[in-house]
């Protein structure tokens, strides 16, 4: 057994072409070098107001915090605020959280479960449905002010595979179009399956496309996360989809190609032995041959456990992160245990702010072994029955997030290149081959900003 | 602190909620999947009825404004609220429902 690659660049894990994990064309989105000021500046950052996030379509939730008819969650994006909230036919829609009478925010909680929707400020009802249920003394009205039956305000609402979406202009492609990924790509993971069982928003002091280009890169590992040398490589696969969508494939459970001893077993590799139910104490193989390892020994623990949502996997997948990109602002680290979701939520006013949200997804199942990879920061302890939904952790900025150890150390470093991109001294960003997701992100980016999309 | 029935478990379905007025305590029986519990009928953010509010396992929306409440302990879930209700231990037994409620006087 070793691990079925060679660790060279342009990296190439070799699955066929018709597999979900091939390695995709190239996309050449040429060498342009975009002046910095789009990390900083209030008119970029309004001209994403107009261009940008009306037209598409933002990562709104997850299905399964809302199972019932009448539960519903608020996203709150920027200045505006959505109601999400399933329907009595088990569809779900959207609405701004605004009132039409006099605009207040119709719904002060952030998730819950409701027959109807009552304004605080004078106590106008609305349905599930946004329809008007009640307006308070409505006899004391001119009928043709509100001949309309003024309701809440619906925007699109979509989902894929568990996840959902909304887009604020109504004008977004078909939202299966627009995400640019493979047919079954998102839904065989089941996330409609899974639960959150740990939710954190922490603000950072950077640009919300500092934080896009920081996770859509391993370019960095080695230098900013020198710990993962021993059981990650940092040469992923990076995959470009259409419509700014990417993937890259980062190997786990093996060695970095830069470190020199590819035969001792790393003792990360080993606790990721342990959490597949292998002994690393009998382990007989090389530092090489773990990745192989761990992926047959989890192949074996799935179908021991009745788990059949595994046989949509490839062997990679039982490993390797499938890191994918959401253009515009989301990153999904994939996994056949569960999904790590990451969105770059840009700050109400401020360009040089953004919220780093995160959401741990697990399929829970009947197993005291079974558990979510340990390098994707569960605090110890954590709930995964998936009968407790947690509150998000609100963690301002300048604090750590405690998200682990990875993550912990992405927090520290982008507020300083935030402060970096400022100086007169910086001309724009110079991206490498290991860069190019980062690249077919901005590039997309400014078809939207220049009006091409 | 007497131990009073509030209610007949049949009188209130799962999913459902029965308001009762005890010994001047305007309560409310609230029978969830994950079990049944007797609770003030007053939301404390505006001082609403919980009537009829939404269940789900030991959590209560206010009707009105959606206020989340835990019915185990009368916390504060999340905003709108930010102060608890009370709440008050309840048991089971022979079909019938019973909470200790604090002397009226």
């Amino acid at each position: 057994m070793t691990a079925k690659y060679e660790a060279k660049w342009p990296m190439d894990l070799g699955a066929p072409s018709e597999s979900l994990e091939a390695k995709q064309p190239d996309i050449d989105n040429g060498l342009d070098v975009y002046h910095p000021s789009r990390y900083y500046s209030q008119e970029f950052m309004e001209l994403e107001e107009q261009r940008l996030w009306p037209k598409v379509w933002l990562l709104a939730g997850v299905t399964s915090d809302i199972p019932e008819d009448g539960d519903f969650f608020v996203f709150s994006f920027g200045r505006e605020q959505f109601i999400v909230v399933r329907q009595e036919d088990e569809t779900i829609k959207a609405f701004y959280n605004v009132c039409p009478h006099r605009g207040n925010r119709v719904c002060l909680a952030r998730s819950g479960s409701a027959a109807s929707f009552s304004c605080a400020f004078h106590g106008w009802r609305f349905g599930i449905d946004g329809k008007l249920d009640n307006i308070t003394d409505e006899d004391t009205f001119d009928p043709r002010l509100i001949a309309h039956r003024p309701g809440l305000s619906e925007v699109r609402c979509d989902s894929v595979g568990g996840i959902i979406f909304i887009n604020m202009d109504g004008k977004a492609p078909e939202l299966t179009d627009y995400l640019g990924l493979p047919e079954g790509y998102i839904e065989q993971y089941e996330i409609d399956k899974m639960h959150v069982v740990h939710h954190v928003r922490s603000e950072w002091k950077a640009n919300w496309k500092i934080g896009v280009d920081a996770f859509y890169e391993t370019y960095h590992l080695p230098y900013v996360h020198p710990q993962t040398q021993g059981v990650m490589e940092d040469f992923s696969q990076n995959d470009l989809y259409p419509n700014g969508a990417s993937r890259m494939i980062v190997p786990i459970c093996v060695k970095s190609h830069r470190v020199e001893d590819q035969e001792t077993v790393d003792p990360y590799q080993a606790h990721m032995m342990m959490e597949a139910g292998l002994d690393p104490a009998t382990f007989t193989g090389t530092a090489s041959e773990v990745r192989a390892a761990v992926q047959q020994a989890k192949r074996e623990r799935a179908q021991r456990l009745g788990l059949e949502h595994y046989d949509n996997f490839t062997d990679g997948q039982l490993t390797d992160s499938w890191a994918t990109g959401l253009f515009p602002n989301v990153q999904m680290g994939m996994h056949p245990e569960g999904v790590f979701i990451m969105r770059f939520i840009p700050d109400a006013k401020d360009p040089e702010k953004f919220i780093y949200d995160t959401m741990i997804l697990f399929r829970p199942v009947d197993d005291p072994d079974y558990d979510v990879p340990a390098w994707m920061g569960l605090p110890e302890g954590t709930d995964c029955s998936g009968d407790v939904r947690p509150e998000p952790i609100w963690v301002p900025a300048g604090e750590s997030p405690n998200l682990g150890e990875v993550l912990d150390q992405d927090a520290e470093l982008l507020p300083i290149v935030q402060e970096a991109v400022r100086s007169r001294g910086y001309r724009g960003a110079l991206y490498g081959d290991q860069e190019q997701r980062v690249r077919h992100f901005e590039a997309e980016l400014e078809r939207y900003i220049y009006r091409e999309k | 602190m007497p131990k009073v029935r509030v209610a007949a478990l049949d009188e209130v379905e799962v999913g459902k909620t029965k308001p009762v007025s005890v010994d001047g305590h305007k309560l409310l029986v609230c029978h969830s999947k994950a079990g049944v519990y007797v609770i003030q009928n007053q939301c404390s953010h505006q001082m609403a009825r919980l009537t009829g509010g939404k269940l789900r396992g030991h959590k209560i929306f206010c009707p009105l404004h959606s206020a989340p409440f835990d019915m185990r302990d009368g916390s504060a879930l999340g905003p709108p609220a930010d102060s608890p209700i009370c709440v008050f231990e309840t048991v089971v037994e022979a079909g019938q429902v019973f909470a200790t409620l604090p002397d009226s006087d």
